[in-house]
């Protein structure tokens, strides 16, 4: 999931294709993770206007 | 001779392998180019917004807009790519005629996970799939922005941005798959031709607002109880006067990246293309574009004299054109486009008066004007091939109307539905107190104007 996803001792030499962080495997967990992050900052987000609004009912 | 026969063919791959790679970092710089110039939209319609919103809500209105932007991009990124390429054919998922389309296709590049994450994130070997993903997300974000400035001042900020979600992770690119892309069943069976996404990104966006106004309801004080309006201006029109002209310019960008670039191996041939894969040269966007902005600027000029219409009018102008951007001529566009300048006061009051308080006229410029310039391209285009090859569709009044009234369902339903749930949730309206204290007051940390507006201080001797 972490560093480089090449196993090729460390060089760019003859590196093609996917360079990211995760290309080797893991880059699923990233973006559930994201996905994640944007509904419970969509709750969170939610509360407090809610906890705004019971304020000027 | 052999030896110098083989050092010139060498010489000649060598050239090629140049040229080929030249070819394809142009490709990239070009859609690259788009998404700065398309978030300077971003920047006109926040502008435009808070300027538009009255002082007691300026930052509000920008808090949503900004969030609008904020959230569509990772939806676009999580599930809306998979939509455009997945569903051309319909939700059947099935696959179209130039292979570029269905559930299969898009499972193999368009998920943030397993074997296609290699098409989602930095490739070496992929220079194309990261930007054309970008300047597609910017349409997104842009269909969003459009809902935006109609329901400023009274929707809650997470239900309005469920709704961007929505809007641009999947009401918009259910349009764009179907008549927007090669395999679209709107192009292939019906000849559509919406080059320049009057219909699938401004209708479709118009739309789905006034899907949400109709259960968003008008502004404390907006009508009376005879049903009359009152005008609630805006706290600064120079800012939304100059918000529209950013909007504008950030236009050149988007209507850029219509264009598909020539030379690669995705590409419709060795010249530019539209996304249709039918001939197209930035020389004709060039001419219809500043035309069409000419020519809404003087037609709402003659009807209202105003200058936030007047520069409505230049976006109406824009929008009423962009179908046939590709194939107009440019008299025929500014001639499209000042009937829309016309039009555009009358529709937005006809809206008004049928009770929908649509805070910047969205519906009317984006939506109105959209769908007329639609049928306008049916009517003055008809018969030219809608894409490439032998026995291809061609463009119709009656292909237009029915892509007009597929965009406007799309988009009508989706916000009507999504908006109906939000409502049903308590998430949509914010409560009457906190509307009429004004929502700057009740949730922004931060003031827009913390010293008022005082006069300047004295000139320098």
């Amino acid at each position: 999931m972490f560093g480089f996803p090449h196993d090729n001792g460390g060089t760019w030499d003859g590196v093609e294709g996917a360079v990211f962080m995760g290309a080797n495997g893991g880059a699923g967990t990233y973006t559930f993770i994201a996905i994640a992050i944007c509904i419970v900052a969509l709750v969170i987000g939610q509360m407090a206007e809610a906890a705004k609004y019971s304020k000027h009912k | 001779m052999e030896e110098q026969i083989a050092e010139l063919a060498a010489q000649v791959a060598a050239l090629e392998g140049r040229g080929a790679l030249t070819n394809t970092m142009f490709a990239e710089m070009f859609y690259y180019i788009t998404i700065p110039l398309m978030i300077i939209i971003h920047a006109g319609f926040l502008a435009y917004e808070m300027g538009a919103s009255r002082a007691k809500n300026a930052l509000s209105s920008g808090v949503k807009n900004i969030l609008a932007f904020a959230f569509v991009i990772p939806a676009f990124y999580f599930f809306g790519w998979w939509v455009y390429w997945g569903l051309p054919q319909g939700f059947s998922g099935a696959a179209g005629p130039n292979g570029l389309s269905g559930a299969e296709f898009a499972n193999s590049i368009a998920w943030g996970w397993g074997a296609s994450a290699e098409f989602m994130g930095p490739n070496l070997s992929d220079q194309i799939s990261g930007v054309f993903w970008g300047a597609f997300t910017l349409f997104a974000a842009t269909t969003a922005s459009i809902m935006s400035g109609a329901v400023i001042e009274r929707i809650q900020t997470v239900g309005f941005v469920i709704l961007a979600i929505i809007l641009g992770g999947f009401s918009w690119t259910l349009a764009a798959a179907w008549g927007w892309h090669a395999d679209g069943w709107l192009v292939l069976n019906w000849g559509l031709h919406d080059f320049g996404a009057a219909g699938l990104v401004h209708a479709v966006a118009a739309f789905f607002a006034l899907g949400v106004l109709i259960n968003l309801g008008p502004r404390i004080g907006k009508f009376n109880a005879d049903g009359t309006a009152n005008d609630l201006p805006g706290h600064n029109m120079p800012f939304t006067a100059t918000g529209l002209m950013l909007i504008i310019v950030g236009f050149w960008g988007f209507l850029m990246a219509c264009v598909v670039v020539g030379g690669e191996a995705w590409s419709w041939g060795a010249n530019f293309a539209t996304i249709y894969g039918t001939p197209i040269t930035l020389g004709a966007l060039a001419f219809n574009i500043l035309m069409s902005i000419a020519g809404g600027i003087i037609g709402a000029w003659i009807y209202t004299k105003d200058p936030f219409w007047m520069m409505s009018g230049a976006l109406a102008g824009i929008i009423s054109a962009a179908s046939g951007l590709d194939i107009y001529f440019p008299a025929l566009a500014f001639i499209v486009a000042f009937g829309a300048g016309v039009i555009l006061k009358p529709c937005a009051s006809i809206l008004e008066r049928m009770g929908i308080d649509d805070a910047v006229g969205a519906v009317t410029v984006h939506g109105t004007i959209g769908i007329y310039g639609m049928l306008m391209l049916g009517i003055v285009g008809s018969g030219y091939p809608a894409a490439l090859g032998e026995g291809a569709a061609t463009v119709s009044f009656v292909g237009q109307l029915v892509g007009a009234v597929v965009f406007i369902a799309i988009g009508l339903i989706t916000g009507y539905v999504g908006s109906l749930i939000l409502r049903m949730l308590g998430m949509l309206r914010v409560p009457e107190a906190a509307e009429i204290a004004g929502l700057d007051t009740v949730k922004v940390p931060a003031q827009a104007y913390p010293e008022g507006i005082p006069a300047s201080a004295p000139a320098a001797e």
